[in-house]
Order: structure tokens, then C-alpha cells, then sequence
């Protein structure tokens, strides 16, 4: 008891901080902890829904870049067949006019060949008939005399079968 | 030469409201409250809000981050959120009257007291916790609201099972329980008298240094107290809370064998849980 005394213990002021400890706890409990816990309670929920929709977002917007990037590689491949399709056909398209042209060509060459052959032939002829009027004309003037029928016909023959030799 | 007057064990009554004494801690006990209640009033003038100003964000900083301490301490967080109000109080109230002991004029202020027919210079404040009244008023709500909490979880003949075993049955568990009982008994002297003798010390301490040595030489041992003030409160709740999760765990054997009791596994030590706790 003396030590109580000495101490100052007294039931009604340790009643009185009892009641005092007890209003402080109610009055911090009601006002502050609660209040406070759940509204972060509330603003971690917020948090954490609004982290899951970031997600969902990144994970759609991956999907999304994915899905453009297979698109842009579907893109890529079928434009890089169609290029080599028509780079194929401009080729064959090319062999092909090239190959016209070449025997169109072939054809007027020959033609021309033709032609000149056909030309040079009658030439040769008319040239022959000339010659053949004038030989047969200097030949009759040197002589002093008409040819017979035969005569011109020998003197032809053997001119016709020199002719070639003095042409060249 | 002058004289030193230590400030004695009991505290001093300055009034009386009928056979109530109004002593100089009690004083102080209400000084605190009201700092309490104007902080609470402060804070509730609107209501809290989702984007919170720089005061709310203070109080959420010191909310959450006591609920977190307490949270690693019990493990669960629905048991600390029980827990929290109590706990929580028990600090915040405690560090808030440590440090308004040691602000200007407490201790300082006085008013003459004829006691004994010899005239006394007695302070009218003086802090809080430096009166066995109110540390042990703080000691009984922690180790009774314990022994609810303990009841509230496990059930009033599982609680009692911690403490009563048949002697016949488990010799060694009645012993125990002895043991334990006593334990319970020891943590409200413990408690009560470790805050108190800190308190009370400090105060005597920075008399002694400021008789000693005045105006510079306190100033080191006013921190020493600022950070006395802090730790007591944080054993105080630290040791609050790892006793109710104890008083609301199940004693190992009662889960593992049933209820009986028969064989009821041997009692962890308080140290080993304390150290878990801490550990944890």
C-alpha cells in the first residue's frame, strides 16, 4: 500500500485515464482510421481496376500492332508476288515483240532480197538486149555488111556466153 | 546557492472537483486529448477526399504507413484492421503526450501549495506518461482487451485452456498455464512500468542537466527525449499488437489434436513468439 501511496495510484484518476485513452481511441477510431482506411481501401480498388483496364489496353493494343504487322507482311508478300508476276509477263511480253520484230525483219530482208534479185534480173536482161543491138550493130558497121538471121544468132550465142565473164 | 527540486514519483494535484484530483498529468492527459480532438476537428472540417490536399495526405502518410507496421507485425490484414483502432491510439497518443512532456513550461509553470503547512512550487503540468495512473490505466486496456480479443477469436473455454489445464490430466500444462497466467498479470506491471520509468527518468534527467548546465546542454537530452517519447510508443503498440495476435492464434495443439486439451501441445515461449513477430 505504501507503494501505491508513493507512487500517487488513485482508482478514480486511473478511471478517469481509462475513460480518457477510451474517448481518444473512439474519437480517432470513428473520424480518422475508418474514414481513412476506406478511402484507401476504396483508392487502392480504384487503382488497382484502373491498372487491370491499362493492361487489357496494352494487351489489345499488342494484339492490335500484332494483327498490323501480319497485315503489312500479307501486304508485302502479295505485292511482292504481284511485282514479279507482272515483271514475268513484261519479260515474256518483251520476247515476244522482240520476236515479231525479228521476223518481220527476216521477212522485209528477204523481200528486199527478193526484189533486188527480180530487178537485177530484167536489168540483166535489158542490158543483154542493148548490148546484143549494139554489138550487133557496131559489128555490122565494121563489117560493112548485113548479117544473116544466122549469122546474128551465132554472134549472140557466143556473146551471151562471154558476157558474164566481161561483166565481172 | 539554489536549490534542485526533482520532480517526485506521484504526481501533483493541483485542484480538486469534488473528492476527484485534479492532478498536473491529468492536465496534461486532457491538453493532449484536445491537441487530438483540434487535429480530428482540423481534419474532418471537409470531408476527405479522393485527391487529398497536403494535410489529408499527411494523415493518410501516417494512417497507412502505422497500418502497414501493424500489418507486418499480426500478418493479417483483417485481424489489423480489428486491432488497428486500439493499437494505432496506443501510439499516436502516447508519442503525442511524450513529446508535449518535454515542450517549454512544463514542469516550469507552477502555482504555491501549502501541503504539510509547507509551501510547494507545484507544477501544473507535467507530462503524462511521467504518472504510474495513467501508464497502467494504458497497460490494463492493452492486456484486458487482449484477453477479449483472444476470447472474441478462439471462444471462452479454448482461451481458458491456455490457462487452466486439469492438473491430473497434463501436469506439466497446469503448470504452464500457471505460468502464462502470471505472464498475463506481469505484462500489465511491464508495461505500465517500463513507459513510466522512461518517462519519468527523462524528466529527472533533463532537470538535473538544466540545473546543471542551463540553456545549451538540454538541448542534446531534449532530443534523447523526442526519441525516448517515440520508442516507448512504438514497444508499447508493437508489444500491444504482437500480444493480440498471440491471444487470437490458437494454441497449436488445440488445432493439431482437438480440443480436448488431452494432448495439448507445450506452450511456445512468450520470447519465441516476440521474436518471430519481430522477425517477422
Amino acid at each position: 500500500m505504501e507503494l501505491l501511496t508513493k507512487l500517487g495510484i488513485n482508482w478514480q484518476l486511473l478511471i478517469a485515464q481509462i475513460v480518457n485513452f477510451l474517448i481518444v481511441m473512439g474519437v480517432l477510431g470513428y473520424f480518422l482510421y475508418r474514414p481513412i482506411l476506406n478511402l484507401l481501401d476504396s483508392r487502392t480498388e480504384r487503382i488497382r481496376k484502373a491498372v487491370e483496364e491499362a493492361k487489357r489496353i496494352e494487351h489489345q493494343a499488342q494484339e492490335m500492332a500484332k494483327l498490323r504487322e501480319e497485315e503489312m507482311k500479307r501486304l508485302d508478300r502479295e505485292s511482292g508476288e504481284h511485282f514479279d508476276r507482272i515483271r514475268k509477263e513484261a519479260a515474256e511480253l518483251n520476247a515476244q515483240l522482240h520476236a515479231t520484230a525479228k521476223k518481220e525483219a527476216d521477212a522485209m530482208i528477204q523481200n528486199a532480197l527478193k526484189r533486188i534479185d527480180e530487178e537485177r534480173r530484167i536489168m540483166m536482161e535489158d542490158v543483154m538486149k542493148t548490148v546484143n543491138t549494139v554489138i550487133v550493130r557496131m559489128t555490122e558497121k565494121l563489117l560493112e555488111r548485113e548479117f544473116t538471121p544466122a549469122d546474128q544468132k551465132r554472134i549472140q550465142e557466143q556473146l551471151v556466153a562471154e558476157l558474164p565473164n566481161m561483166v565481172r | 546557492m539554489a536549490s534542485i527540486e526533482p520532480p517526485t514519483l506521484a504526481s501533483e494535484t493541483i485542484a480538486h472537483i469534488g473528492s476527484f484530483e485534479v492532478r498536473n498529468t491529468l492536465i496534461m492527459a486532457w491538453l493532449a486529448m484536445l491537441v487530438v480532438f483540434a487535429l480530428v476537428f482540423f481534419a474532418r472540417r471537409t470531408k476527405f477526399k479522393e485527391i487529398p490536399g497536403r494535410f489529408q495526405a499527411f494523415l493518410e502518410l501516417i494512417v497507412e504507413g502505422l497500418f502497414g507496421f501493424f500489418d507486418s507485425i499480426i500478418g493479417d490484414k483483417k485481424q489489423t484492421r480489428t486491432f488497428f483502432p486500439l493499437i494505432a491510439t496506443i501510439f499516436l497518443f502516447l508519442m503525442l503526450a511524450n513529446w508535449m512532456g518535454i515542450l517549454p513550461g512544463v514542469g516550469s509553470i507552477t502555482i504555491p501549495e501549502e501541503i504539510h503547512g509547507e509551501m510547494l512550487n507545484l507544477p501544473i503540468f507535467r507530462s503524462m506518461n511521467a504518472d504510474v495512473n495513467m501508464t497502467l490505466a494504458i497497460a490494463l486496456i492493452s492486456v484486458i482487451a487482449t484477453q477479449l480479443f483472444g476470447i472474441a477469436a478462439l471462444g471462452i473455454l479454448p482461451y481458458a485452456n491456455k490457462f487452466f489445464v486439469a492438473p491430473w490430466r497434463d501436469p506439466i500444462g497446469a503448470f504452464v498455464g500457471i505460468l502464462e497466467l502470471i505472464a498475463e498479470m506481469a505484462k500489465i506491471i511491464s508495461f505500465s512500468f517500463r513507459l513510466f520509468g522512461n518517462i519519468f527518468a527523462g524528466e529527472v534527467l533533463l532537470v538535473v542537466i538544466s540545473f546543471l548546465m542551463p540553456y545549451l546542454a538540454p538541448i542534446p537530452f531534449l532530443g534523447l527525449e523526442l526519441f525516448v517519447g517515440f520508442i516507448q510508443a512504438l514497444v508499447f503498440s508493437m508489444l500491444t499488437a504482437v500480444f493480440l495476435k498471440m491471444a487470437v492464434t490458437a494454441h497449436g495443439g488445440h488445432e493439431e489434436h482437438g480440443q480436448d486439451g488431452e494432448h495439448a501441445a507445450e506452450p511456445r515461449s512468450l520470447e519465441s513468439d516476440v521474436a518471430e513477430m519481430a522477425h517477422a
